[in-house]
Order: C-alpha cells, then structure tokens, then sequence
C-alpha cells in the first residue's frame, strides 16, 4: 500500500470537510427512524460520481462508519437500535441512562468504536494484501463457485427464513440478468423497454427502492411511530467515559476482535457480531449485573459493529464478493471512481491507501461530533415518521434518478420501493435480494469464461473442478441443506444468540 | 368546494395536455399559462378557505363534535392505509416532477405531504422551512458539481 501519496491526496481541504460532512450527515441519518448508512450511500453514490475520488470517497467512508454510532446514541438513550449492529447495546445502554450514565456511556461507546474500527482497519490492510494476491491465481469457476457461495452464506445467515433468502438471492440473481448480456451485448428479458435494454436493473436503484422507499414506506405504518422520552443531559460524562473505556480495555479488544473475525465472513455481519460480543461478554463474567447497565455490554458490541462495518471490506475489496449490503455499496463506490478491487487496490495504489487514511481520521472525527452533537442528536430520534417519510421518499427519487438522469429510473425506485415495503411487512430478509444483483453479473461473466475455457480445452466448464472449487461447492451445499435442518432439530432449544438476535429487519431499521 | 375542484381538476388536465395540442410549442406557457395557473391558484385557495369555513362550524356544533369521536375512530382505521398514501405521494411526486420541476413539485410533495399524511403540528411552519431549505440545497447540489440536470418542469 502506498502510504506516502496516500496521505497526501487524504489530508486535503476538500478531502477533510468532505469527512466532517459525511460524519454529520451520517450521524444526522444514524439517529432518524428508520434510516440509516445504507440509506445514505445509495443516495450520496450517484451524487459524488462527478467529484475527485479521494474526496468522494471521503464522505461515503464517513457516511458508511458514522451511521453506527448515530444508532448506538438512540439505543443508550431511548432503547431504539438505529442500526441492526446496535441491538446489543440496547439491552444495557437504557439502564445506564435511567442511572445517569448516559453522557459516560456514549463517550465510552465512541471511545471502544475507533479501537475496533482501528482492529478492522489493521485487519483489512494486512490480509487484505495477502487474499488479494491469492484472488488473482483463481480460475474463473472457482470465482463463480465464490460467488454462488457469498449468496449461500447471506441466505444461511438469514436465521429461520433460508429458503427465502435462496429464493429472493435467486431472483436478484435473475433481475441482474435483465438489460444487455455482457459478452454478445444481445438485450435479455426487456419486454421491448428502451430502458431496460440500455440500462438494465441497476444494483444502485434497486438499493435506493429496497432500503430508502421501502423503509419510508414502512416507517408509515402504524405503531411505528417515534419515541416520546425525554433527552438526558450529555455533557457531564466526558471524564467518566474516557475513565470507564481505559477500565473496559480488555472487553473493548475482545469486540474489536470478535467482530473483526466476523467481518471477514460473508453474510454473518454486523447484526450477528455484537450479540456474539455481548453473549462472550456475559458468558465470561456471569456474575455482574447484566441487563441493569453493565458498561462491557455496551463497550464490547460497539467495538465489535465498527470493527465488522470495516472488516466487512475484506471478501469484498479483495475478492470482489461482497457480503453484506453496506460493503456491496462502497465496493460499487469505488468501481464507479475507478478504482478494481482485488491486486491492483492493495498494491501501489495511492487513492487505495487514501481510502483507508480517511477511514482512520473519520473514526476519530464522527466520535467528537457524535459526542458534542449527541443530545441534539437525539432530538432527532423524536421526528414524527409522517413528517420524515415524505423527505426520505423525495431524496430516494432524486437519488434514483440521479443515477441516469432518467424517469425510468425513479419508476424502478418506486417498483422496489415497494417489494421492500412487502418484504419487510412479511418480514422477509431484504439483503439476499440485493446482495443477488451484485453478485449475479461476478457469477455470470465467470461462469461464461469458465466455459469459453472449457471450450477450446474440450472439458466441462464445472467438471473440470479444483481443490478449491470442489471445497466451495460441498460448503454451498452444507450451508442450504445441513444448517437449515440443524436449525430445526434445535428450534425447541433456542441458543442466546438466536434469541437476542431474532428480530425482523424491519423493526430495527434498515 | 366540489364545484371549485372541477374547475382545477379541468385545469390541472388543461395544464398537461396543452402543450401536446397548442401546435405552436412557444405559445405555451407564455401566453396561456399563467392565465391558466392564476386561475387554478384561486380555485385551490377559495376550495380551501370554504372548506375550512365549513368544517370550523361543524366542529362547534353538538353533531360536530358526536362526528368528531366517529372521525377519531375512523382516523385511527384509516392509519392502517399510511403506507398507501404514502406510495401514492411518492408516485405523484413523480408524475408531477416533468410538469411542475423539481422546485415546484418537492416543495409541494415535502409541505402538502406531511399534511396529507394527517400531521397538523403548531409548528408546521418549521417542517416548511426545512423543506425551502432542503429543496434549494438539493438544486444547488444537482446544478453546482453532480452532471445531472433535474427536471425544469413546463415553466423552465
């Protein structure tokens, strides 16, 4: 990584008042019902397509780690997660502000989120090179096997609901289909659209629709409304949080470790990570106080989310193979500005080594503004829903048509908008889908080349297999088979994991 | 208040369609336009003023206020339609983006939404500030650095 120039092009002036714009926006989002960083990127992407890319890709990276801590505010303040990652600490952040801690809490939860977003930064700068190195030696059917295994983990994740997330990771990987093929550029499945046939379905509208419109949607529905607690005094706990993060340091490394490990593996994520902190944590001390505002239950998690929000890059910056909706969105960020993932991102690339120098200074920066600005902050959390849904349904058309410049593109906004609004109301997982689109062109374009190969060698493009694609395709396998059918035999004896963390998406936010 | 929304529904309709059969693209709107959209300003504005005339008096008098329980009821059953309407906001939020711009129409979309929806806060007047504020700032982001030129509407 070339640390030199990349410290150059990060330290700019456009570059640093596009972190501190992308830390408020994401806080500002973080904290309002019913949005969150993934809503922000889909809609800033389009927006900064035309700016330099260090500078752009400052305030995505903002926007991407700021928006946890937005969450983690909410969840201390009035038990209301912002954020999927930001569960376990609502299970003790109410409880330190019913004893007064709330200011501590949230300086000690700022604090434990740069360490292990730091532990995610380290993890991704030095495996990130090694694995990327690695991808380049793979046949094109073992990245299709990688891609086709990146969905199987996403639906196996999706705890009791896997054959609809193989259903709906199917259909995205249809919808991705649709438009020009990219080897004989024939159009496919366009139903004579113009549109569709220059454009196809685009991941970056399809995301706008799905978790902008359709969470606006869905914020409208009854018993969804705002919280009406009122906002504790903030500014009394600077000292006492920075005392309790050095006296929390062993819990905070042991999240920042466990969510970096998690990270790594598609399709887990942030949801899972920070119940599996809080769980260690309470497993390891079972004789504290849990549940009436114990400070590691809320220090662990937060390291935990910011290091899994950072290690999260790794399948999908090395590889190519995102494995979660947020990773997928800044691995399409930096493919619009021009930057591949994979060897050429970790090796001698300036604007590579700026991504993760302004990662680093935003981590620092939304944790001062999320602290001095937290109690207005929290303010926000009490917008009534019917006042916010028409600014999010706005922002999601302009977004979407910001991506073209073209009616069809809001069209297909709304169109998504509300198959999020139904897979939420069903309560059916909403990454999958997503995560299929992005996935299916990597899985077809590999697919094809497999069997160009296979073609002028006269094999089977699959049968002609590999360690590592035979290895891949026996895991696929286990995942949607074994795993489900474990699931079931346990389904009377529920793990603490399984229960603290099944929730439908829909009620914490997307 | 009916015979008012004919008169702007026949406008609205009027609006649209013109420029596809004026022939002479330029003549609208200049010359027929803001005739016709004064016009529908004070449809819309005198619809409004007898409505609200009209329901001051039914909410003082004794049936006013039996209506009144039965429309907190119905209120609280219509709540379960808010996504509905929230769709049909956004979908004519869309459909009117072309015709009125993108000025026009999110200011619309962004102050008569929040009413639409059923919020009647004191402090209305805030959300529509944010929404001037939101509007603007978004114009001068798509018109400064983005490529993307937002929909100018009829009157440009």
């Amino acid at each position: 990584v070339d640390w030199t120039d990349g410290l150059s092009l990060a330290f700019t002036g456009t570059t640093m008042l596009a972190i501190v714009g992308g830390s408020l926006l994401g806080l500002v989002l973080g904290v309002l019902p019913g949005l969150g960083g993934i809503f922000g990127l889909t809609l800033f992407i389009p927006l900064t397509l035309h700016w330099s890319t260090v500078t752009a890709l400052g305030l995505l990276v903002a926007l991407y780690t700021s928006a946890v801590y937005g969450g983690a505010i909410t969840a201390v303040l009035f038990r209301i997660p912002g954020h999927p990652g930001n569960i376990a600490t609502s299970f003790e952040g109410p409880a330190l502000t019913r004893k007064g801690r709330a200011g501590e809490a949230v300086v000690a939860i700022g604090l434990s989120g740069i360490v292990g977003g730091l532990l995610g930064v380290a993890a991704v700068v030095f495996a990130g090179p090694v694995i990327a190195n690695y991808g380049v030696k793979i046949s094109p059917a073992d990245y299709f096997m990688l891609a086709v295994l990146g969905l199987s983990l996403v639906a196996a994740s999706s705890r009791k609901q896997v054959l609809a997330g193989i259903l709906l990771g199917g259909i995205g990987f249809l919808l991705s289909t649709v438009g020009q093929d990219q080897v004989s550029s024939e159009t496919r499945f366009t139903f004579g659209s113009s549109y569709l046939g220059y454009n196809g379905i685009d991941f970056s509208i399809v995301a706008i629709g799905v978790f902008a419109v359709g969470s606006a949607l869905w914020m409208l529905t009854p018993g969804e409304a705002g919280v009406t607690a009122p906002v504790p005094r903030m500014w009394t706990g600077v000292r006492a949080g920075c005392v309790t993060f050095a006296r929390q340091i062993a819990a905070v490394l042991r999240g920042g470790v466990i969510g970096t490990v998690i990270g790594t593996i598609p399709g887990v994520g942030i949801s899972l990570s920070n119940i599996i902190a809080y769980v260690a944590e309470e497993r390891l001390h079972p004789k504290r106080q849990w549940g009436k505002g114990e400070m590691a239950g809320v220090v662990a998690p937060e390291a935990a989310d910011n290091a899994t929000l950072v290690a999260e890059l790794i399948p999908a910056f090395t590889l190519g193979i995102p494995g979660a909706p947020a990773s997928a969105l800044m691995l399409y960020a930096i493919t619009i500005h021009g930057l591949t993932p994979g060897f050429a991102f970790f090796n001698d690339n300036p604007a590579g080594a700026a991504f993760f120098i302004t990662m680093v200074v935003s981590l620092v920066v939304f944790t001062v503004l999320g602290f001095a600005l937290s109690g207005i902050l929290a303010r926000a959390a009490l917008i009534d829903p019917r006042v916010l849904a028409p600014f999010v349904l706005v922002a999601g058309c302009v977004g979407a048509y910001a991506v073209h410049g073209s009616y069809g593109d809001i069209v297909l906004a709304l169109v998504f908008g509300v198959v999020g609004y139904l897979l939420l109301r069903f309560r059916l997982p909403l990454t999958p889908l997503v995560l299929g689109l992005i996935l299916g062109p990597l899985a077809e374009s590999n697919y094809r080349r497999a069997e160009t190969i296979a073609q002028a060698t006269h094999a089977n493009p699959l049968l002609s297999v590999g360690p590592v694609l035979l290895g891949v395709a026996s895991l696929c396998v286990l995942l949607v088979t074994i795993v489900p059918a474990v699931r079931s035999r346990r389904r009377g004896q529920s793990s603490p994991i399984d229960s603290l963390s099944d929730r439908p998406e829909g009620e914490i936010r997307v | 208040v009916v015979f008012d929304l004919v008169i702007l529904a026949v406008v609205v309709v009027y609006l649209v369609t013109a420029p596809r059969y004026a022939g002479v693209e330029h003549l609208f709107p200049e010359a027929v336009g803001y005739p016709t959209a004064a016009l529908a300003v004070a449809a819309a504005s005198r619809s409004l003023v007898v409505y609200l005339r009209a329901s001051a008096s039914v909410r003082t008098s004794a049936a006013g206020r039996r209506a009144g329980a039965a429309g907190a009821a119905l209120r609280r059953d219509l709540a379960r339609y808010r996504p509905l309407a929230g769709f049909a906001l956004v979908a004519g939020y869309a459909a009117l983006l072309p015709v009125l711009g993108f000025r026009l129409a999110t200011l619309l979309a962004l102050i008569g939404g929040p009413l639409a929806l059923g919020v009647r806060a004191r402090r209305m007047w805030i959300v529509a500030v944010v929404a001037v504020a939101f509007t603007f700032a978004m114009a001068w982001l798509f018109s400064s650095d983005s490529g993307i030129v937002l929909p100018p509407g009829l009157w440009g």
